[in-house]
């Protein structure tokens, strides 16, 4: 019994942490270096009491507190608080995302390239593979904890304590094998790689976004979402270790479905069984409409999330306007305006900050979406696009512009969020006008990617998934540009930052100008470079 | 124009890299012709079809079809053109009927009463979906796409590779279909029997190299007969002859044996084996698996080598 269900695990993690070791070893890197990188340098960062201060003000605003978590009150600031306060809930969010990925790939991934069958006909174990993945998950979250506690007690933090250092250092990776059992379950309940990434992505996110409505409202009740846990955890200053039983508790009883999962069903299917369709469809027609149809789903997922999101940062613009009255700094900075001007007068400069938030999320969805140029060549849908009178300039110009203008939708829906949030929560709501140069300027930000994203595909495809890992730079660079306190220049190495004032300043059409003009120059070599090159297969 | 071929491949090279796939292919298909093309796992044959498809770009040599270049007209090319590829792999969330009508309506073709019959015929369930069907059926749906067309070129790589005896039965009446319709067909498989039943002339590929080309009956010249014979005399002296190849003994008696002769020495070797007063005489017919194995390597393709031992 024992035998059928696990024989071979231990030769299949072996034969997984090979495969992955490289995957593994970077994500355990970037994870590592940036919490150990950061605890050591948080004390030379900012040497003065004036440029504490004013990060800490920074750190307490909703709009920073929406993204890195509740800040504590009334608690000794030292090195060691503000590093966790900073650190605990966004870092974890990247350890979710890591661990599900690695999880699933393991998983599900495998069983689609038609390697658990493979093997599954020799003498492995039928829940070999989902306990393999989960040991994979397991150690590597235990890498990062060993490597992030002993980095941290050896940094030793002003103001911190040995058991601070291991719960700071336990939490995420608790959290990370939470989201890793996550991708186990759904990698057993549904039948595709895809749809397990989508479904587990939409739970962290969901998970993070309960947190981000609670922790500006009432951080109280932050115990809704996983991510409140962290929190409640008062690493250096509470040192509360319950939560660390409540994350791994969840990780046991998900663990435990995906069990029973793996148990019902078959090799190859999900749990729910796929329906029969109709026979025919009015929609299909060509390249684009195939693309549509297959991307129905994610394209309502992206186009509410955006929304949901706008939203959210919108309904937080009253607590910014009221942020005002208890900093007289701002006040004064502000000058003898009205309370009522005044209060918009920041949230419009706030707007510049969330504005990098919504179009990072639309540049992401655009180069998925363009990705799939070369994705579904691998796939074989192009070769059956290709074997049709359809010119290859064509094909190219169908996903990207899918690409380009579901980008511009995921902006457009993530803009209006924050505008119907403004609406609902502001007695004199900012004008439309401010929302409109914020969408333009950063549609042109979105075309300029997909324009590079083009040329990578046309010339490099190998090299495509850079243009994501620069996205996610240009968003620490823009997001945290205050509180590293960057220079105008630095910023200007991703578009965005060229407009970093929008939507305070009105749009600078000789910059937008030239952004564009050279995008449609990538645009066109991309199409010469896609028109004279093979047509890749698998 | 009536005597232009519909595919002229002449001296066709193509390099991935450093590595060269194609170094010298020349292939021609005529209207009303079955041309099968065959060559062992890695020859070639996909690679010399995407590049007749306009997928890849030649380096060196040239693709016409219809008299256009393939690169170039691809998409004049295609909507006289039907193509099957050797791993069909479709869209999951549609249906198998979703995707026979938006592969026609892509060539500009209609979902005809001979659509509905080829589904029936080669009995495919059209409302499941892609997701659910087996590699067979996946193989169906992209075929009953591709007969229902009415176009002048067929190609088909590796057509029957999914199908079960039935169903590749249906699709060998199909091609005989198309080529009494004067429709040109090419057809790509390292199966020869299969192709042997479907088609007039086949070209062999190895390792990027045509190595033999002509029609079935000429190369039937070229193959050898199997005789397995027992004799009152004594068969050793046979051995020697020019001509006769792989000569063995059975069960180590000297009086039955089992051996190949070349078609040209044939009447001289029966001639020899007459006189040795016959007992029992089996010639079995020169099967282009034969001819095929003279090209492969020995070990090559097990496919293969079971073909012939049966
Ligand atoms: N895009 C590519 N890049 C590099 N090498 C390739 C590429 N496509 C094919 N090859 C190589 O070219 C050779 C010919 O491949 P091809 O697919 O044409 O073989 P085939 O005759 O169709 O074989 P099979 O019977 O297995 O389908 C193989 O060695 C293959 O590895
Ligand atoms: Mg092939």
């Amino acid at each position: 019994m024992f035998k059928n269900n696990f024989a071979q695990t231990g030769r299949l993690l072996g034969l997984n942490l090979r495969r992955d070791w490289l995957k593994l070893t970077l994500w355990l890197l970037g994870l590592v270096g940036l919490m150990v990188g950061y605890a050591a340098a948080i004390g030379t960062i900012f040497p003065d009491e004036a440029a504490r201060e004013s990060l800490i003000a920074t750190l307490k605003t909703p709009a920073m507190v929406a993204f890195l978590g509740y800040f504590p009150e009334h608690v000794a600031m030292t090195d060691a608080v503000m590093f966790s306060g900073e650190m605990l809930v966004f870092m974890s969010l990247m350890y979710g995302l890591a661990s599900l990925l690695i999880a699933i790939s393991a998983t599900r991934g495998e069983e689609e390239a038609g390697l658990v069958e493979l093997l599954q006909a020799k003498n492995v174990g039928r829940h070999a593979f989902l306990l393999a993945g989960f040991w994979e998950v397991l150690l590597f979250n235990l890498a990062t904890l060993l490597l992030v506690g002993g980095g941290l007690s050896v940094i030793h933090m002003t103001g911190a304590n040995l058991s601070g250092d291991w719960l700071t250092a336990t939490l995420p990776a608790a959290f990370g094998l939470l989201f890793g059992v996550v991708g186990l379950l759904l990698a057993q309940v549904v039948a595709e790689t895809r749809s397990a990434m989508a479904g587990s992505l939409a739970l962290l996110g969901l998970a993070y976004l309960v947190r981000m409505s609670i922790d500006v409202s009432q951080p109280s009740a932050n115990w809704w979402s996983p991510f409140g846990w962290l929190e409640r955890a008062g690493a250096y200053y509470q040192n509360n270790w319950w939560p660390l039983g409540l994350l791994v508790l969840s990780s046991v009883v998900l663990f435990a479905g995906a069990f029973w999962a793996s148990d019902a069903r078959d090799l190859g299917a999900g749990l729910v069984a796929v329906r029969n369709g109709r026979v025919k469809s009015r929609l299909l027609r060509g390249p684009l409409t195939a693309l549509i149809k297959t991307d129905t789903r994610s394209f309502w997922s992206w186009l509410i999330g955006a929304l949901i999101i706008g939203l959210m940062y919108g309904s937080i613009f009253n607590t910014l306007a009221d942020m005002i009255d208890s900093n007289p700094m701002i006040k004064q900075i502000l000058g003898s305006q009205t309370r009522q001007q005044a209060g918009n007068q920041v949230v419009i400069t706030f707007m510049a900050t969330l504005s990098i938030v919504l179009v990072t999320i639309a540049v992401i969805r655009a180069l998925f979406l363009a990705n799939r140029l070369y994705g579904d060549g691998q796939l074989g849908y192009i070769e059956l696009f290709a074997a049709k009178p359809i010119g290859r300039i064509r094909l190219g110009a169908t996903y990207v512009g899918y690409a380009l203008i579901n980008g511009w939708l995921t902006l457009g829906a993530g803009v209006f969020g924050l505008y119907l949030g403004n609406v609902a929560v502001l007695p004199q709501p900012v004008a439309a006008k401010y929302f409109w140069r914020m969408f333009i300027a950063n549609s042109v930000a979105v075309l300029a990617f997909v324009a590079v994203a083009a040329v990578l595909l046309a010339f490099a495809p190998k090299w495509r998934h850079l243009l994501l890992a620069y996205a996610g730079i240009g968003f620490v660079l823009m997001y945290f540009r205050n509180i590293f306190q960057l220079s105008d220049q630095v910023v200007k190495i991703v578009p965005y930052g060229w407009f970093k004032n929008i939507p305070q300043q009105s749009l600078d059409w000789s910059v937008l100008g030239v952004m564009i003009g050279l995008s449609v120059v990538l645009l066109i070599i991309a199409g010469w470079g896609y028109h004279r090159r093979d047509q890749i297969f698998n | 124009m009536t005597a232009q071929p519909i595919l002229q491949v002449t001296h066709l090279r193509k390099n991935f890299g450093k590595f060269t796939a194609l170094s010298d292919v020349s292939l021609q298909v005529n209207p009303g012709e079955v041309v099968g093309f065959i060559g062992p796992n890695g020859a070639g044959k996909s690679t010399t079809i995407r590049t007749i498809l306009g997928m890849l770009k030649a380096d060196g040599g040239s693709v016409t079809v219809f008299g256009q270049d393939a690169w170039q007209d691809a998409v004049n090319i295609h909507e006289r053109l039907a193509y099957v590829p050797g791993d069909v792999y479709l869209w999951p969330n549609f249906t198998g009927g979703q995707t026979i009508d938006l592969l026609l309506k892509m060539s500009g073709q209609q979902h005809t009463p001979r659509t509905d019959a080829l589904i029936q015929a080669f009995d495919l369930d059209p409302a499941k979906k892609n997701s659910t069907y087996s590699k067979g059926n996946r193989q169906k749906v992209a075929l009953i796409a591709s007969l229902s067309s009415d176009v002048d070129f067929y190609i088909f790589d590796e057509p029957t590779s999914g199908l079960d005896p039935l169903n590749e039965n249906i699709f060998q009446q199909e091609v005989a279909r198309l080529k009494a319709a004067g429709k040109a067909i090419l057809l790509s498989s390292h199966i020869l029997s299969e192709v042997e039943k479907m088609g007039d002339t086949i070209a062999i590929i190895r390792q990027g190299k045509i190595i033999e080309a002509g029609s079935l009956t000429q190369m039937r010249h070229l193959t050898r007969t199997n005789v397995t014979v027992t004799t009152q005399g004594d068969l050793a002296s046979l051995a020697k002859l020019t001509g006769v190849h792989n000569f063995h003994l059975i069960d180590h008696q000297t009086t039955r044996a089992t051996f190949a002769v070349d078609s040209e020495a044939l009447s001289l070797v029966l001639q020899a084996v007459a006189a040795l007063t016959v007992t029992n005489l089996q010639i079995a017919p020169p099967a282009l698996e034969d001819l095929f194995m003279r090209y492969y390597d020995q070990a090559a393709d097990p496919e293969v080598t079971g073909d012939v031992q049966k």
